[in-house]
């Protein structure tokens, strides 16, 4: 909403500011952050007295009851201040900005209703049932596939939206409608693996912070005019993109915000309200910032985490019936294997780092 | 193949499944007519109901079945989870008999992990101390015997962990002890834990190592990479809900004082 206010620059100045999206993007940081911090005690009260609380579970046999009764349901602080931050920020007329909001509330949604219907059974295992989880999921692939793919509603030329950008291929792969196929996949891969990543305090917010972050800057490189014209790294212009950067600064914020009260031990969980939520968001933005493949270097933990369950669930147990892994997802092999959860979450946020810095390095890999 | 199938059809089993997972869910006695279903479930082509079914010979205790699972143990073409809780079985059961005892010997050689670390678990169980078993439990840490006895070659942290405790019950000779010394230097922390409760219940039994046994503990490594949180307020909460549980009776005031929490003292250096 403040963006308007680069309209009244005639009479006061300094209200230009409100036009560019890096000024935009610090105040989108503080406010995310700001909100978190304020609704923060509020929010964890509320969903305290209201008995949204974590259920006790058994990880195949990595026992994690000293948690058990922790505030759930954390992704609603996440959320507000996400939003708090986006409608104050972003430019809402910008509809890559308008896809992803309905991204983060429709996942937020699900993850909600998932986490509503465990809270009430008492029991972590009677939860949304998987096969409606992922036909959620494959319905907003198909309505992202619609306003993307088609030339009427998408931001972009249909044919740049069909490429998949792919490091040291300059022209992309041009995938046709093939890619309708690709975008359904990379949205159930996407939210799933930021849901299976959530298995510790901090575990899933700060890899998804700095994925965001990667996203941020290539969203600013491909979407900003004068910045490409003068850097000529080899991307598609992708007009409007750069408005996105606001909106992974208030996702950053929210993040940040959210964070300062996940940390070990943990006041509160984001639930699968915050971690489906999140992984939507990212999985959204790498597409709308035609990064897809960027998406899986930044976000090399999420890949690790989803790729140990794949093999440890469907080519282990169900296929080959043995573990391949001590546990999965790969933290809970860790832990099995005697490391403390302080010493996985900050060896994962090292690694996250790494590979945030790896997929900042394919901007000139064309 | 077979597993392909169950894997590529599995709702042609889910009956099955939930019936004998209700089975195993219920402490009830063995309902009529189990005995065709348990063979009926053995011989199914999924491996998540052999696996049921292997459990339920052991929680109904179908005598006449414990032969299956041996065979089961055994037959290495089953699936690694199948023979891990077959082990398991023969522990629950106590079938200290000695064809369970060879089986299990032969499982300390298996290619899965766990059905190693169940074996090593069964025998510690259910044997008294013997040369044969010690010289099994060696093989399994080293390879072959003869080895020097610092040069452990099992990878696995687990397995390490099973043969620590099974040598600390069935070891014999020195030789057994000088294994249990190397894995007190074990990179595990997890291993070299288990090791030194192990070196203690070894020198137990052989008092002539009791001082070497007390001045090896004592110079394990103490670094370690695991640390568990300990919720004070939840602690405290649960020894106050235990001694009201108790009565009133149990509310004195010397059980109540070490609860309070010391300012002074430090929260975190409450009695533990």
């Amino acid at each position: 909403m403040l963006y308007l206010l680069r309209h009244l620059e005639s009479a006061f100045g300094p209200f230009r500011l409100f036009g560019y999206w890096s000024f935009r993007s610090m105040g989108a940081v503080v406010t995310a952050l700001a909100v978190s911090l304020l609704l923060g005690p509020l929010i964890i009260r509320l969903l305290r007295r209201h008995g949204a609380r974590d259920q006790g579970r058994t990880f195949g046999g990595l026992n994690v009851a000293s948690k058990e009764g922790t505030p759930t349901m954390g992704g609603l602080l996440m959320l507000a201040s996400l939003f708090a931050a986006a409608l104050l920020w972003c430019n809402l007329a910008n509809q890559q900005v308008r896809i992803v909001l309905a991204a983060a509330l429709y996942f937020g949604s699900i993850g909600a209703w998932d986490d509503i219907l465990k809270i009430r059974h008492h029991s972590n295992e009677r939860g949304l049932p998987r096969h409606w989880k992922y036909a959620a999921q494959i319905a907003f692939g198909l309505v992202v596939c619609v306003l993307f793919l088609t030339a009427p509603s998408s931001p972009y030329d249909p044919r740049v939206a069909r490429t998949l950008v792919v490091p040291l291929v300059p022209q992309g792969i041009h995938l046709g409608w093939g890619y309708a196929l690709f975008v359904i996949v990379f949205v159930v891969l996407s939210s799933n693996s930021v849901n299976l990543t959530d298995g510790l305090d901090g575990l899933a917010v700060v890899p998804g912070m700095s994925v965001a972050a990667v996203l941020g800057v290539f969203a600013v490189f491909v979407g900003d005019e004068a910045l490409f014209a003068a850097l000529k790294l080899g991307f598609n212009f992708l007009p409007g993109c750069s408005e996105l950067v606001v909106f992974c600064a208030a996702l950053l914020g929210a993040g940040a915000g959210f964070l300062w009260f996940n940390c070990h031990p943990a006041s509160v969980f984001m639930g699968d309200t915050g971690s489906l939520a999140l992984g939507g968001i990212l999985g959204t933005l790498a597409l709308l910032v035609k990064q897809e493949l960027v998406f899986f270097i930044a976000g090399g933990i999420f890949v690790v985490e989803a790729g140990s369950s794949f093999i440890q669930d469907y080519i282990g147990l169900k296929l080959l019936g043995r573990r391949i892994f001590f546990r999965a997802p790969y933290h809970h092999s860790l832990m099995h294997q005697g490391y403390s959860e302080t010493k996985v979450v900050t060896r994962f946020w090292i690694l996250s780092a790494i590979f945030a810095v790896m997929a900042l390095a394919t901007l000139k890999l064309r | 193949m077979r597993a392909l199938v169950a894997l590529l059809l599995p709702h042609r089993w889910k009956g099955q499944l939930a019936e004998a997972e209700r089975l195993l869910a219920s402490d009830g006695p063995s309902p009529g007519g189990m005995g065709a279903k348990l063979d009926a479930w053995l011989a199914s082509p999924a491996w998540e109901v052999r696996n049921a079914a292997v459990k339920l010979i052991a929680s109904l205790r179908n005598s006449e079945r414990y032969a299956r699972l041996l065979a089961i143990l055994c037959d290495r073409a089953e699936a690694g989870i199948v023979r891990r809780n077959a082990a398991e079985a023969i522990a629950r059961l106590g079938l200290s008999t000695p064809p369970a005892r060879a089986a299990l010997l032969r499982a300390l050689a298996d290619p899965y992990w766990e059905v190693r670390v169940e074996a090593a678990a069964a025998l510690a169980a259910l044997f008294p101390p013997a040369e044969d078993v010690e010289l099994a439990l060696l093989q399994l840490l080293y390879g072959q015997p003869g080895r020097s006895a610092r040069r452990v070659r099992e990878a696995n942290f687990e397995v390490r962990m099973a043969a620590a405790h099974a040598l600390g019950h069935l070891g014999t000779s020195r030789r057994a002890f000088d294994a249990l010394l190397a894995l007190a230097e074990d990179d595990s922390w997890l291993v070299r834990s288990q090791a030194a409760v192990a070196i203690a219940h070894f020198a137990a039994s052989h008092p002539d190592l009791f001082a070497e046994a007390r001045d090896r503990i004592g110079a394990i490594d103490r670094l370690s990479e695991g640390c568990v949180s300990y919720f004070v307020h939840r602690e405290v909460l649960d020894s106050v809900l235990r001694a009201v549980g108790e009565g009133p009776q149990a509310l004195s005031p010397e059980r109540l004082r070490p609860l309070y929490l010391n300012p002074k003292a430090g929260w975190n250096r409450v009695r533990r």
